[in-house]
Parts: structure tokens; sequence; C-alpha cells
């Protein structure tokens, strides 16, 4: 299993008093530096995978390894968690300090790590997310975007190797989403960061390199976006839906139209181009 | 007939302090009975306070709400009626949900409104066939529920109170596509049933364009725009510059128009984008 970053082996998980379980039988494998996106309806099970991949909740039976590090091993815990960062839906919950810099410099404090190290990583942290400029700023001030800008840097700061981020554009308007989706492709593109991104939202997925599916505590799709959305029918079934621009690819073709099906604007408007009159 | 009428409202928090920040500067507009309107803005631009106003939580600094003809603020207005008026339903509502079962949380509301035992379960039955709560559901804990039936158990509970304006403040932020859907759609055909009027915030365009006859945007506090679905989509580059957008599938049709295409540009589902392309094609379909 050491070949792959976070590997999940036959996992199972129960919630106490749930009949149901909310894992069942979950095995995954992601490697290091891919971007994936998690779908699924709520209570699929999404955000309880999320907890496992830095040892929130541990597997009641199969096995979790990140980083090499098995989840259960709480030896380790502190060393699995400084490599796999989460970054939750609501940034009012996870900002603490009064100003920017002091909240991404949170974590290092906590470690105790050399007070000139921690600038160095702060002042990096925040340039990786733009938001150099309001490291003297006062986070309740800022704007859904920033602010949760603000908590990707604080994740950003402790060096992780992965980040987990749990609908963490839920509560944006279309700009914070837009800054939000950007950092997060750029921290993967350039520093190969591993990103989980657990969403709701098919235009943001079908940016990552990869979706996993789930329904009902098990993977129920596991692919690349274009083959993953080429279920329209299957994802409708499961509560979920296709991008907009895929949508609209399918009613061209129930009229009809002979077009290929897109998951993306820019290739949807290459491609009706040849065939529209103008 | 004019139901509610926002004139000249201002408020700002912390004045005095050095956390002071206007959150509303002089916001006037009227909303008629049974109109759909959905209030679009950036995260901070006041939307929440403005809603909050609506109901009488939060008083305005300057200016007045006036609900039925009556000013709320006039002395001896019975703040009560105001809240009866207006029911509002916070963000994530699901977190207010309190009690043991999902009956008595919808009949939380019309039991302090004092209404008799028979009526209480009249509307109770009423409110959640509305929203689509199975009566088999009634015994259960609203704990025990997905995260989609306790988003609709709580609206319901405020829908129970059969408020004439129905305030939403982001009805259907974290949910799953399918259940995104079913909460709009529920919404709108209470509206329809009821002729009760309805106003939601929302961060999606493309509910704000599919549900509302109305859409007012708010930026940095003021009134910026106030128009119907299309006149306000049309203003692309105006809503960009606020932090704003149009639904995916308007973007993907003012692309084209800015290629020279000559499509429609007040198309927001994928239906009717398919259909505004055929008359283009090159090529006959069959």
């Amino acid at each position: 299993m050491a070949e792959h970053f976070i590997s999940c082996k036959n996992v199972c998980f129960n919630y106490e008093g749930r009949s149901d379980a909310a894992l069942k039988n979950v095995s995954l494998n992601i490697d290091k530096g891919e971007l994936v996106a998690v779908l699924g309806h709520n209570g699929s099970g999404k955000s309880t995978l999320a907890k496992h991949l830095n040892g929130i909740l541990t597997a009641q039976s199969g096995d979790v390894e990140v980083a090499g590090y098995n989840t259960k091993d709480e030896n380790n815990i502190f060393n699995l968690r400084s490599r796999v960062g989460m970054v939750f839906q609501n940034p009012d919950n996870q900002l603490v300090a009064t100003i920017v810099e002091e909240d991404v410099a949170f974590a290092l404090e906590n470690l105790g790590v050399e007070p000139k190290e921690i600038r160095k990583r702060v002042d990096e942290a925040l340039e990786a997310v733009g938001m150099s400029e309001f490291k003297l700023s006062q986070p309740h001030k800022l704007s859904g975007g920033q602010k949760q800008r603000v908590a990707i840097a604080g994740v950003l700061a402790m060096s992780p190797d992965c980040i987990v981020l749990d609908e963490p554009t839920a509560m944006l308007d279309p700009k914070g989403r837009a800054q939000v989706m950007d950092t997060i492709i750029k921290l993967n593109r350039e520093r190969g960061i591993t990103v989980v991104l657990i969403t709701h939202f098919m235009e943001e997925a079908a940016l990552c390199d990869r979706i996993v599916v789930m329904n009902d505590g098990e993977v129920f799709l596991d692919g690349e976006p274009k083959e993953v959305f080429k279920h329209a029918q299957k994802l409708k079934d499961v509560g979920l839906a296709v991008p907009d621009v895929t949508s609209l690819c399918n009613s061209l073709q129930k009229l009809g139209v002979e077009i290929e099906t897109s998951i993306n604007k820019d290739e949807f408007i290459e491609n009706i181009q040849k065939l529209l009159i103008g | 007939m004019t139901v509610l009428e926002v004139k000249n409202l201002s408020y700002s928090y912390g004045s005095g302090t050095p956390f002071y920040k206007k959150a509303l500067s002089d916001i006037s507009f009227k909303i008629e009975k049974g109109e759909f309107v959905a209030i679009i803005g950036h995260t901070g631009s006041g939307k929440s306070t403005l809603v909050s106003h609506l109901n009488a939580l939060t008083r305005a600094q300057s200016g007045s709400i006036i609900l039925n003809g009556e000013d709320i603020y006039k002395k001896g207005y019975n703040i009560k009626k105001a809240r009866q008026t207006v029911g509002l339903v916070f963000q994530y509502p699901e977190y207010q949900l309190f009690e043991e079962t999902v009956y008595r949380d919808i009949a939380f509301g019309p039991k302090n409104m004092g209404l008799s035992e028979s009526e209480i379960k009249s509307r109770v039955i009423s409110a959640a066939s509305a929203l689509e709560i199975d009566k088999s559901m009634f015994n259960s804990s609203p704990f025990e529920l997905s995260g989609g039936q306790k988003r609709r158990v709580a609206i319901a509970g405020v829908i129970a109170m059969n408020p004439e304006i129905l305030v939403l403040d982001e009805p259907a932020a974290g949910l799953d596509p399918k259940g995104r859907d079913r909460v709009m759609r529920l919404i709108s055909e209470y509206r329809k049933n009821t002729g009760n009027t309805v106003i939601i915030v929302s961060h999606s365009m493309q509910d704000a364009a599919n549900y509302a006859d109305r859409v007012l945007v708010l930026n940095e506090g003021k009134l910026y725009l106030n128009g119907t679905v299309d006149e306000v989509f049309e203003k692309a580059d105006e809503l960009e510059s606020i932090g704003l957008s149009v639904p995916p599938i308007t973007k993907i049709l003012i692309e084209l128009h800015k290629k020279g295409y000559a499509v429609p540009l007040n198309v927001y589902t994928a239906e009717d984008a398919a259909k505004a392309l055929l008359p283009l094609l090159k090529k006959e379909v069959k």
C-alpha cells in the first residue's frame, strides 16, 4: 500500500445510535499530487470519509493509511495531522485570532516553531493564497472568500502534503467561490499538494483531475470528470447532477443535435461554433 | 397591493467604536403581494442585516418599514404583529431545531401564537404537507433526520405560523443538487398555493433566475439594482464587478453573443438554451 499517499482499505464506520452505516467497506487510493473531488448527496458519507483522512475519526473495521501512517496509530497522530490539513465550510468558525497574520501563525505557535521560521512561513502562506496585503487586517472585516483563503493559509503554513476541504465554498458568493477554487488549483498545480475537495457544486468538481461519487456510504463512481459526468441519469438517481454546460449538451443531443458532451464552457463554445451559422 | 415598503433605511454596526461599519445606507424599495423576490449581493453586502429589519429583529437607525400600510416604528404599533406577518427563516435553520419530535417542532410557533389545539394540528399538517414531510416522520426526533429533511422541517415550522411574507436567508445553501431543487420547488409551490409573498436571499444566481419575479441587488450596503430577472441579469459586467455573476448557462450565451452570434441573452436553463440555439444551427435537425 506504500505507493499511494492515501489508502483506504475496506473501511467501515457507524455513528453510535444510527442503524445504517456511514461508510460501508470503502476502498479508495489517492496518489500524491492528485486533485480529487468527492461528490455525494447529503448524508452519503463524504464528510465522514474526510474525517478519516487525518484521524478525526478512525475506521471501525478496515484501515486508512495516509502519508505512511495508519490513522489508528495514536503515537503518530500529530505527525499525521501536520501532513494533512483540513478546511471546513464556515470560515467564521475557523478563524480564532484578531489579526489575519496571527491567525495564520496560530498552529505554528502551538507547535513551538521558532519565531523567525513562523514569520517566514506565515508570509509565504499568505502570499500563496493572495492575501498578503491583508496580513494586518481584522478577519471579521474580510469577505467570505477572503476569510476562507486565510483559513487555507493557516493550514498551508504547516507545510502539509495534503489539504482536505469540506465544502469550502458553500457559504460564499460567486466571486468568493472563484477565488477559493483558483487558490486550491494553484496550490495543487504549483506545489504538488494533494487535494481532496468535498463539494456540492458540479462546476467545481469538473475542474478536478478525478471525481469520487459517494452514495449511501459506498463509492458509487470513480473516474475522470469527463467519464463521471457521462452518467447524467445515474447521478440524478443519487441526488446529484451534471454541470450546467453538460446539461446543455444533453438537451441539444435530445433535440437531435450531434455535439460532443463537454464539461467546461470553453470546450463547449469551441464545439458549438462549428455548428452555428454566423 | 404593496405589502411591504422599505423607506430610506440605514443601519450601522458599532457606532462610536473602532468596529464601526455602515451595513445599510438609504435603502428604499416596495414589494407587492404575492411577489417572489430574490435578494443577491456579495458576502457582507448587507443582505442578512436587511432581512433582519423586515420583522423588526433589528431596528433601523433611520428610515422606516411599512407593513400593510402601517409604519412598524410608529408609537403604539404592536411589534408582535410584524413578527407574525413576516416569517423569517435563518441560514442553516436546522441548527435551530430543538423539540423532541418533528410534530412538536413544527407546532412550536403556532402554539406560541396562542392558537387552539385543533388549529395547531391543522397548521402542522398543512405546513408538513407543503414541505413534503410525511406524517410517519411526526414522532421521530428531528435530530435523526437527514440534512435535507431537517431543513424542510425547520422551514415548515415557520410556514405553520402562516406568515403573509415568508423570508428565507439562503434556503438551499449546503444542500445537494436534488435537495436544493426540491426546497426551491416547494417554496415556489407554497407561494403559488397560498398567494403569500416570498423573499429569498441567495448566492445562487441560478436560483434567483429560475424562481424569482424580481431581483434586488445589494452592494456595500446600498441598493444597486432593482428589476425583473431579465433586467438584472442583462447587466452581466456590472454584476461581475460587484462580486456576483449570471447563471452559468447565461454566461455561455453571452460569450457566443460576443463572438457575433445572434443568440438571446435572457435564457437561464439548459433546456431553454438548447431551444434557443436550435434555429442557429447550420444543418437542419430532424
